[in-house]
């Protein structure tokens, strides 16, 4: 490896010439570049949730909906004859939106009432004409309260609020046209003191994706800034900033320019990649660059391509192992069930080694035709030699650092094993939670509508409880129909749930006005034989589709709607719980099988799958981490040091969070691979420069100082650029990335306080055979 | 008779034939106009009543069926006291609704709403309905009243577009448009049989002028001079459902009786003999 290492150092022309070329091709590819903005890369694919998901739309044509509500402040609220005839003329065109199902637009122009006869009921649209008169309007209003079936979806309970539900096509990268047009419709009327939202969570998908965008171009210039203000506060010099910058930029090129080759798209959620990939590219040239000051400071040698030989005689073997476990790390995301995640996963890792590449490459071709110069820090010391590493802020530190690592080894272990006994304890307690609404921020205009909707409505997350019966008919069931009705009333207790619909909804409604309308006949009548004929009823003026959304064509599945106030997968939870819960206490229902669905429970089970598998990668790339260190270092206990301590730090990491209270979040789960791969960075150059340290004059004591000034100087400088670098994330719009940012950052300086504390102590203590031999 | 004067009268004949084939060419080329075929369709002769089996078959957009079998009666009055018919319909299953009765009045006044009465025996009453509207759902099908024949000629104009064959019949193509704006159709196209002047198909189309609905006839049979239908479907592409009405053992002028149609035969139900004889 050194002598192709060294190749590149005599023709450092033409290697520089070569990586101009290859890096203009990758970059040429990215016109290629394709940005997907299909969420459904963002859901996984083959989830048993998902699949009978889509099977419950299929059968009950049931499915998430653009919401579009008319806030009416007025007296009058919503009824008077102008916001009326709006709400029809809106229906009417919102239908004609391409992308809309026309038959499936609901709102007061067309829900249908069931008003009772001479001859039973009849049902019967509330609105067949907007009402002019206040006569008119006064039956209206009238109607709709008495039979409230639609009070808290289409019409708020206090009358000022009213919405259009809009189901849409299948095709999901009609969506956001369809919020477009349905935004140009709303602009088109005059608002006057109305208020118009569009709330659902489809909006919130389409409206993912741009938020996501926006957020990458502002981060973008940010983190080049703050990884040059962060590389001359080390470095203060122009190589020193440029060189690394070079690097990054080129494995960004790189690595999109292969995805591009590939055809993989650029996904919402890999729009983090070249941003993660500067934070992270830079380690390599970060460590190579401080060995080479360091020789050029030590003065030893003054030739400048012996110092770059000698600095990649010691550099290129960490740079290696730390960019394949790094590479290891991210590759771990292949695992995931989110398209999306492997893709960034694969190609981050990609990255790393360009990177990586690039460090080997560039760097020796660049420092062999530069004159050999340190920067200021060492230019200026007049004593000269090595003695100047101890010498600074972070030379006083480091030493005193590595002196109690040597001298209170024992004390230090001892506080960090109660450090991971309290975190072994807060992990036990720890939750999971995810929501897809607190991706964006609090003032987003979807989050502002959920809001208000959540306000007035019965809530914008759709829970549906599905009741599989065994033949045709059940669910004309009485004992069913009463089961639903008892299952709508006990969630109802729940405050996430703002509301249901149901087929019993409807039954008990016939029942009522075939009981002269009394309010206590709203129940679901005892006999089968009613039931039915009450349906049948019900289709002598009805329409062969209007209980389609509630019950199947053979009457042997049925779907109870519930309208959640949130989609926060621990509230989801606690609902579902309750179900269970029912359905375990009410014994006479034995037959019948329950399943759930809806966008609420797919996050719940998005959640869950997630971070149960981001779990399960997390200790794969242990176990990775352990096995390629035992390689690299040829023994099994170097593979068991880097893996404790990296496991160690993943410990605390989550204990902590834990133990603050804090849930799991899904970005959280997924920085846990970044922090994995980059940590054990850490513990890799530590380890290897303490037993060159070791090799040279035996004494664990010296090697303790040499390493903690030299190498420890590289880890500390590279852990503050990569923590600054994530700390950029804090600026997103997009949550996840916010909180995937303080998990990074806090998770690379828990990996640093590991490696500059548990591994000189536990080398100290054990004197571990593969580097005291 | 000499040879010449039976020569001039053949000359004759054959140039009144002649005459006579450019007039009527004429006649066939010019064609009746699309009214004349939609009266012509209307007042088939359609017997003084008819008894058919009917199995009605309504279809969704996952090809998940409901099935209904029943006992349809019909009888003709042509204007007799008013009434241009009245049916009744038993149906037979599905077992849950089984004894469930309606029954219908229609008269020929123009603004005067059809009667209807239904009964339900889990109910033990004969309930009348309030008049349907039109443009209802017809027992819960993809056929509303007037698709039915509830539909009067003269509430549209009617064009005739062209002369086709349809199903090896020659057919008259007739666009029928509302006089009145409103209509849930805003367009309807009719093929009917020349001569026979029975229906083949109908293709309805909305507010919006999208296509929405077919009705296929098929199944006809001239049973004692009247043509009766075997088969009417009724798909709407919006919707993708889909319902079918077969008529099987159909009898027209069986000497229907008038007691049939009463609030008290609807409760009864038919006598079982009533339904041997058929």
């Amino acid at each position: 490896m050194i002598k192709i290492i060294n190749l590149f150092l005599d023709f450092p022309k033409l290697t520089i010439a070569a990586l101009l070329l290859l890096t203009m091709f990758f970059g040429f590819q990215l016109k290629n570049l394709r940005f997907e903005t299909d969420t459904n890369a963002n859901l996984p694919q083959n989830d048993p949730a998902f699949i009978y998901n889509d099977l419950v739309e299929d059968i009950f044509n049931s499915k998430d909906v653009f919401i579009v509500s008319i806030f009416e402040k007025g007296p009058e609220g919503i009824f008077d004859p102008q916001t009326l005839a709006l709400v029809e003329r809106l229906t009417e065109r919102i239908k004609e939106v391409d992308g809309v199902i026309e038959k499936d637009v609901m709102s007061l122009s067309t829900i249908k009432n069931i008003v009772g006869t001479t001859a039973g009921f009849r049902v019967g649209r509330f609105m067949k004409t907007v009402p002019e008169t206040p006569g008119e309007i006064r039956e209206l209003k009238e109607a709709l309260y008495e039979n409230d079936t639609y009070i808290g979806s289409i019409l708020s309970a206090d009358g000022q609020a009213t919405s259009i539900f809009a189901k849409m096509e299948e095709d999901r990268g009609k969506w956001s046209g369809v919020y477009y047009d349905i935004k140009k419709l709303l602009s088109l009327e005059p608002a006057g003191g109305r208020k118009f939202y569009v709330a659902g969570m489809p909006v919130l998908e389409v409206t993912f994706g741009i938020y996501m965008q926006q957020s990458m171009e502002k981060m973008f210039p940010l983190v080049i800034l703050v990884i040059v203000l962060m590389l001359y506060g080390v470095f203060r010099g122009l190589r020193g900033v440029l060189l690394p910058l070079f690097i990054v930029i080129g494995a960004d090129i790189w690595a999109m320019g292969i995805m591009a080759m590939c055809g993989v798209p650029m996904y919402v959620f890999s729009t983090i990649m070249p941003i993660i990939l500067m934070a992270i590219g830079i380690a390599d040239g970060i460590h190579v660059l401080e060995k080479y000051y360091q020789l050029v400071g030590g003065g030893l040698v003054t030739d400048r391509r012996s110092i770059v030989k000698e600095t990649f005689a010691e550099m290129w073997s960490p740079v290696v192992m730390t960019s394949l476990t790094t590479a290891a790390g991210f590759t771990s995301l292949v695992s995931n069930q989110m398209l999306a995640i492997r893709a960034f996963g694969l190609f981050t890792a990609v990255g790393v080694i360009a990177a990586m590449i690039f460090s080997l490459t560039l760097l020796p071709a660049t420092l062999a035709m530069l004159k050999a110069k340190g920067p200021k820090r060492v230019k200026n010391d007049s004593l000269g030699k090595s003695r100047a590493l101890d010498r600074g802020f972070f030379g006083f530190a480091l030493t005193r650092l590595g002196k109690i690592m040597y001298t209170q080894r024992g004390k230090v272990l001892a506080a960090l094993a109660v450090v991971f006994a309290f975190c072994l304890y807060g992990l036990t307690l720890l939750t999971s939670e995810g929501s897809w609404m607190e991706t964006l921020q609090e003032e987003s205009e979807v989050r502002t509508a959920d809001r208000a909707l959540n306000s007035k409505f019965d809530g914008t997350v759709r829970l549906n409880v599905v009741f599989e019966g065994v033949k045709q008919y059940d669910m004309q069931s009485p004992e069913v129909l009463k089961a639903m009705a008892e299952l709508q009333k006990d969630l109802a207790r729940d405050e996430t749930v703002g509301g249901s619909i149901s087929l019993a909804d409807f039954i008990q409604r016939m029942n009522q006005v075939m009981n002269e309308g009394r309010r206590k006949f709203r129940v679901v009548p005892d006999s089968q034989e009613l039931i039915a004929q009450y349906l049948f009823l019900y289709s002598m003026s009805g329409e062969p589709g209007d209980f389609d959304e509630y019950v199947d064509y053979d009457y042997r599945l049925a779907n109870v709607i519930f309208f959640l106030k949130t989609d926060h997968s621990r509230a989801t939870a606690r609902v579902v719980d309750r179900v269970n819960g029912f359905f375990s206490r009410h014994k006479e229902l034995k037959g019948l099988k329950i399943n759930m669905a809806g966008a609420g429970f797919l996050t719940l089970a998005w959640v869950e799958s997630l971070v149960r598998g981001q779990l399960w990668s997390i200790v794969s790339s242990l176990v990775a981490v352990f096995l390629i260190t035992s390689l690299m270092f040829r023994s099994w206990a170097a593979g068991l040091i880097n893996g404790v301590s990296i496991a160690g730090a993943m410990l605390i990491n989550f204990g902590l969070l834990s133990l603050a209270g804090q849930p799991l979040e899904v970005s959280a789960a997924i920085s846990s691979g970044i922090i994995i791969g980059i940590g054990v960075d850490y513990t890799i150059h530590f380890i290897y420069r303490y037993r060159l340290a070791v090799a040279q004059n035996n004494d664990s004591s010296q090697a303790t100082m040499t390493t903690m000034i030299t190498s420890g100087r590289a880890i500390t400088f590279n852990a503050l650029v990569v923590i600054a670098g994530f700390m950029v994330l804090f600026a997103s719009d997009f949550t996840p990335s916010v909180t995937m940012g303080v998990h990074v950052a806090i998770g690379m300086f828990v990996c640093f306080l590991m490696a500059m504390t548990f591994l000189p102590a536990i080398l100290n203590t054990f004197k571990p055979r593969f580097i005291f031999s | 008779m000499s040879e010449t004067a039976s020569k001039s009268i053949n000359i004759f004949i054959c140039l009144i034939g002649l005459i006579l084939l450019c007039f009527g060419a004429s006649l066939a080329l010019a064609g009746p106009t699309g009214e004349e075929v939609m009266l012509k369709l209307d007042q088939r002769d359609e017997g003084q009543d008819q008894v058919s089996r009917s199995l009605q078959i309504l279809i969704n957009r996952r090809g998940q069926e409901r099935k209904r079998s029943s006992i349809y009666i019909k009888k003709n009055y042509k204007g007799q006291d008013g009434f241009d018919t009245k049916t009744v319909i038993f149906i037979l299953s599905p077992p849950q609704v089984k004894g469930t009765a309606f029954m219908n009045w229609s008269y020929l006044q123009d603004d005067k709403d059809d009667d209807q009465w239904l009964y339900l025996p889990a109910l033990r009453k004969v309930r009348r309905l309030s008049a349907s509207e039109k443009e209802d759902s017809f027992m819960g099908t993809d056929f509303t009243y007037d698709d039915m024949g509830d539909r009067k000629v003269e509430e549209d104009l009617h064009k005739l577009l062209r002369s086709e064959t349809l199903d090896g019949k020659e057919c008259y193509v007739v666009e029928s448009v509302p006089k009145k704006k409103g209509y849930m159709y805003s367009k309807k196209e009719t093929w009917v049989v020349r001569d026979e002047w029975i229906p083949l198909r109908v293709e309805y189309y909305d507010r919006k002028k999208r296509h929405l609905k077919t009705l296929t006839y098929g199944g006809w049979k001239e049973l004692k001079g009247v043509w009766v239908v075997g088969r009417m479907e009724m798909a709407n592409h919006q919707t993708k459902h889909r319902t079918v009405l077969t008529m099987s053992d159909t009898e027209v002028n069986a000497g229907v009786d008038e007691n049939t149609f009463r609030e008290r035969t609807l409760k009864k139900g038919l006598r079982k003999s009533y339904f041997k004889k058929r």
